[in-house]
């Protein structure tokens, strides 16, 4: 009875950090990364880079080409700040997973410490 | 599905050696070996186990709740130190909690750890409930046979597969057999699965009631004789194979359910009470499972479909405004975004052939009867395009159906033939455009008129040939055959041929469709009602095709239940029964016990119009008695009989008897004199003709198509010309005839009955010789049938049947018929009638011709009967309860009867 006890806080409270920073880990760089690709469906900008040389409304003389040239450079630019921003929110909830509880047991170390002396 | 049984050498299968755990087994024992994984069973039933994972989860759950309490605590202490703060009028920054340090701070610190913790408890439950590996083709996988050839990734255990909501069945099932004190049993699996949601829906499905079920099931688990663990062990085999081959993630209670069903001997005595086979489980877990799927499929499409620009142009902004083909068309991919279109089934190959095409730079038409699910297969390319499930060629395209009727509706060919150009032109430039032209054979012979002027057609291929536009066209066979092959379409065109779907893919398609209906209706179908109405709908319904023709009464069955049995309840097979029956006008039903006796008893309802002719009425009766207990051959007609003998002998009157016992009413009856089909010119008139509109259609053949359950009466078949007869060879064996325009009219469902006066003298000559009457049959057929029908001809008939002439006793009780039947009429007003046995005797023999039978009597009832009675009618001299008394032919004498 009290082997299945310590067994259950064992596993749940020694083996819970391994996980988090082992097979848990690689699930949360997996949704980073699905992220990633949500953001570039959503902002088109692959879409907008591979066709950066494309006339837009089928305009395929000289003008429209060069009007269009310049209006995708300044979208494809617009659009690269926009996921360029996505990444970073992406990353910080990626840093967030590694690193909060991390602080956290360095918070909790040093004021039990605090709280000792 | 090849599965390899695995029992280990060394330990003979037990996984335990006599003081250790096998080691080249890894104490597995035995198992199965299946899609490249060792898998085997391994959990011990015992009342020790149960409580062990019982206390476990217990302690987990109080090391979680402990947890919980502690973050919510520390989160609350922290805002409401927050809130303090800022009531004294400090600013409040985020980062820096007015937390003091030392406790206050330690306590913050720890509830934000409990979240963590938490949020990873969550995530390794759901990490430790092991998923079935995806089903692959066996040739894929390395043969093996040792246990050390699989590493512990490709050993599994099925009780880690078991969803949560099958381990807590499991777990009740065993408090179950403990409250009985019985080693646990699949009966007692089987108890507690019939109380669990998803398996009751499987239950209603099957048109079963769950608590019927459960009553058996718990009177059994009180007979005391439970299985033991082994049987449970193949239980839960059999329940992952099937969940393997069906491609599911865990076993689920549905699964487990069926295993119990098919494995344990008595679960299935159970089940087969109350009729449930393996087959219908296997369907109607099939459904569940299809539509499932469909939804995911669905669902996955509507995510997709969610990046899509909302506007008409495509991501990358190369195309361009199209307002001349925005008036004339629609555009299939917005519907297919805004979730318009419902799942479809089974179509999915037919879409990937028409990618390839598209891949291949060439447009498709699709070719296939009205119905069959043509615009099935462009909504589906329609929801793969609006979530760029597609390869690069079509990625960010989209698909617009024009609509020829359209551009051509209210202008002059040559209107009409610039609205297609300018259309063209838009779509070419556009460059991001799939046109769909649904019924493309309406662009075919529209010209402008002038001379010079080219066909529509023309123009279009011209141009989607020179512009490289994708298009996919559909069209039905004949038009494709009549204005598309060997023209200039057909070789811008890949053909594909949608053919009509299976019974089975349509009951799937069916099955896909009336969760809509049942929401509107709340009438729920079974399994087995779906299945009947797609068996009946395709066999009785020949004008139009599967699955349409069961998908368009699909919502007049269900009202029509509803309006029969209310809301809220499951149709079964009799309600299809009944709505079809009633529907087609056709005995569909399942015979019931008055049929039967009527059935039983059908010779004295023949003889109640027929006088004699006792082997023609059995032969009838038998005949009609095979059908209606669905015995007889289902690909012929239910009977093809000849009646021989002398006019006036009752030959008619019998075919006018069966055609009103049978189909209800004697006017269900296709009646052909054969003596106006004498010539081979006439042909045309049966069966219709090649040229022409449907004033050329077949006599015979749109009779039956429109009126499937019929009598056929060729009356005086040895008149018609030899090759009208060979056409009737088809009908006979076969069940079917195809008219001159191709189309196959199904004469399954009718009764051919051809009379014929061949062989009358020699019938007459014999009859009164005294020949017996099977020796007059036998020379009838050997000789003097010969002389008038080929011998295929008459061995296609299930029955010759000979009438005998008519005998003076006969023609006195045919006349007593009449009479009879004078009486019944009369009794409508009140008046009866008597006649004696003389007038009788009279009146027979005025109305007996030894030439023409008894033809002339009903002549002579109405001259010597009905018109004087008509007269006394007429002078008011007849009053209700009046009695008429015939005294001698055409003599009549009225009672009256008293005055009340």
């Amino acid at each position: 009875m009290v082997g299945i006890v310590l067994r259950e806080i064992f596993w749940e409270l020694i083996y819970a950090p391994v996980w988090w920073y082992t097979f848990g880990a690689v699930g949360a760089v997996r949704r980073f990364y699905e992220r990633l690709k949500e953001g570039n469906q959503y902002l088109g900008w692959s879409v907008w880079l591979t066709n950066i040389f494309t006339p837009m409304y089928a305009q395929y003389d000289l003008t429209g080409r060069l009007i269009s040239i310049g209006v995708r450079v300044v979208q494809a630019a617009v659009r690269s700040v926009l996921l360029i921003v996505w990444l970073a929110v992406s990353l910080g909830i990626l840093a967030a997973y590694f690193l909060v509880p991390l602080i956290a047991m360095v918070e909790i170390i040093y004021h039990w410490q605090l709280i000792l002396s | 599905m090849p599965r390899l049984a695995f029992s280990c050498q060394h330990c003979q299968g037990t996984g335990r050696l006599p003081d250790e755990t096998c080691q080249s087994c890894f104490g597995i024992g035995h198992g199965i070996i299946l899609g490249g994984y060792l898998v085997y069973w391994q959990k011990n039933l015992t009342k020790e186990e149960f409580f062990l994972d019982h206390f476990s989860l217990v302690v987990r759950l109080t090391i979680r709740l402990v947890a919980f309490l502690l973050a919510l605590s520390g989160i609350l202490y922290a805002v409401f130190k927050a809130l303090l703060d800022i009531s004294v009028g400090r600013t409040f920054v985020f980062f820096n909690l007015p937390l003091e340090d030392g406790a206050e701070s330690l306590f913050f610190w720890v509830s934000i750890m409990a979240i963590f913790y938490i949020y990873s408890g969550l995530e390794r439950d759901l990490a430790n409930l092991k998923r079935i590996p995806s089903r692959v083709y066996e040739d894929e996988v390395r043969p093996q046979s040792e246990a050390a050839s699989f590493d512990s990734r490709h050993r599994l255990n099925i009780a880690d597969t078991l969803a949560p909501d099958v381990r807590s069945v499991l777990a009740d099932a065993f408090v179950l057999a403990e409250k009985l004190q019985q080693p646990l049993g699949a009966i007692h699996l089987l108890f507690v699965l019939l109380r669990h949601a998803s398996v009751r829906t499987v239950l209603a499905r099957l048109g079963v009631n769950p608590a019927e079920l459960g009553g058996k099931a718990g009177r059994l688990t009180a007979l005391n004789s439970p299985a033991g663990p082994n049987d449970l062990e193949t239980i839960f085999f059999q329940a992952y194979v099937r969940a393997y081959g069906d491609r599911q993630k865990n076993i689920d209670p549905v699964d487990l359910f069926a295993a119990v069903g098919t494995v344990d001997p008595r679960s299935r005595e159970v089940l087969y009470d109350a009729g449930v086979d393996e087959q219908k489980i296997d369907n109607v877990l099939a459904w569940h499972l299809s539509v499932k799927r469909q939804y995911e499929q669905w669902r996955h499409w509507r995510i997709g479909s969610r990046h899509r620009p909302r506007n008409r142009l495509d991501r990358a902004m190369t195309a361009i405004a199209t307002p001349t083909l925005d008036y004339y068309s629609q555009d299939i991919t917005e519907l297919a975004q805004w979730g318009m279109f419902l799942p479809t089934v089974s179509r999915g190959e037919m879409v990937d052939r028409v990618v390839r095409i598209f891949q291949g730079g060439r447009s498709a038409v699709l070719v296939g009867y009205p119905g069959v699910g043509k615009r099935g297969v462009i909504e589906e390319l329609a929801e793969r395009l609006a979530a760029d499930d597609v390869p690069a060629i079509l990625k960010d395209k989209r698909l617009v159906s024009v609509s020829i009727a359209k551009i051509v509706s209210g202008a002059t060919p040559a209107d009409a033939e610039a609205r297609l150009l300018k259309l063209l032109d838009e779509v070419a430039y556009s460059g991001n455009i799939v046109l769909v032209i649904e019924e493309i054979q309406g662009a075919v012979g529209i010209t402008s008129g002038q001379a010079g002027s080219v066909d529509m057609a023309a123009v279009l291929a011209k141009t989607l040939r020179q512009r490289r536009t994708l298009c996919l066209a559909t069209t039905t066979p004949d038009d494709y055959k009549r204005v598309i092959e060997r023209t200039v379409l057909s070789s811008l065109f890949e053909r594909l041929n949608l053919d009509e779907p299976s019974i089975n893919e349509t009951i799937q398609i069916v099955e896909s469709r009336v969760g809509r209906i049942e929401a509107k209706h709340r009438v729920y179908f079974s399994y087995d009602a779906i299945a009947r109405l797609v068996e009946l709908s395709a066999k009785y319904i020949h004008d139009r095709f599967l699955p349409q023709k069961s998908l368009s009464i699909l919502d007049e069955l269900a009202l029509f239940t509803k309006e029969h049995r209310g809301q809220d309840i499951i149709m079964t097979v009799n309600d299809v029964d009944l709505f079809m029956s009633q529907k087609l006008g056709v005995p569909l039903s399942r015979v019931n016990k008055n049929e039967a006796e009527l059935l039983l008893h059908l010779e004295d309802r023949l003889h109640e119009r027929i006088v004699d002719q006792e082997t023609a009425v059995t032969a009838v009766a038998e005949a009609l008695r095979r059908a209606r207990a669905e015995v007889r051959d289902q690909k012929r007609p239910i009977a093809n009989l000849m009646f021989l003998g002398p006019t006036g002998v009752g030959k008619t009157e019998l075919a006018k008897a069966v055609a009103a016992v049978y189909f209800g009413e004697q006017n269900k009856m296709v009646r052909l004199d054969m003596t106006e089909y004498q010539e081979l010119a006439s042909l045309s008139r049966l069966i219709g003709s090649a040229e022409g509109g449907s004033a050329a259609r077949g006599i015979l053949t749109e009779a039956v198509r429109s009126n499937p359950f019929a009598l056929v009466l060729l009356d005086e078949i040895e008149k018609a010309h030899v090759d009208v007869i060979n056409v009737f060879l088809q009908v006979m064996d076969d069940g079917r005839l195809t008219d001159s325009r191709g189309q196959t009219t199904d004469f399954t469902n009718v009764i051919l009955i051809a009379t014929s006066n061949a062989g009358t003298s020699f019938i007459q000559e014999a009859v009164r010789s005294h020949m017996p009457m099977p020796e007059i049959e036998r020379q009838l057929m050997e000789s003097e049938l010969k002389h008038h029908f080929q011998p295929e001809f008459l061995n296609r008939f299930d029955n010759i049947i000979v009438f005998r002439p008519l005998t003076t006793e006969h023609v006195l009780d045919i006349t007593r018929l009449m009479l009879r039947k004078v009486g019944e009429r009369l009794a409508e007003q009140g008046v009866t009638i008597s006649v004696s046995d003389e007038v009788i005797k009279e009146l027979a023999t005025l109305g007996f011709d030894p030439l023409f039978g008894a033809r002339p009597l009903r002549r002579v009832i109405q001259e010597k009967v009905d018109s004087p009675i008509a007269r006394l009618i007429l002078e008011g001299r007849l009053e209700r309860r009046d009695q008429i008394i015939l005294e001698s032919a055409g003599k009549l004498t009225v009672k009256k009867a008293e005055r009340l």
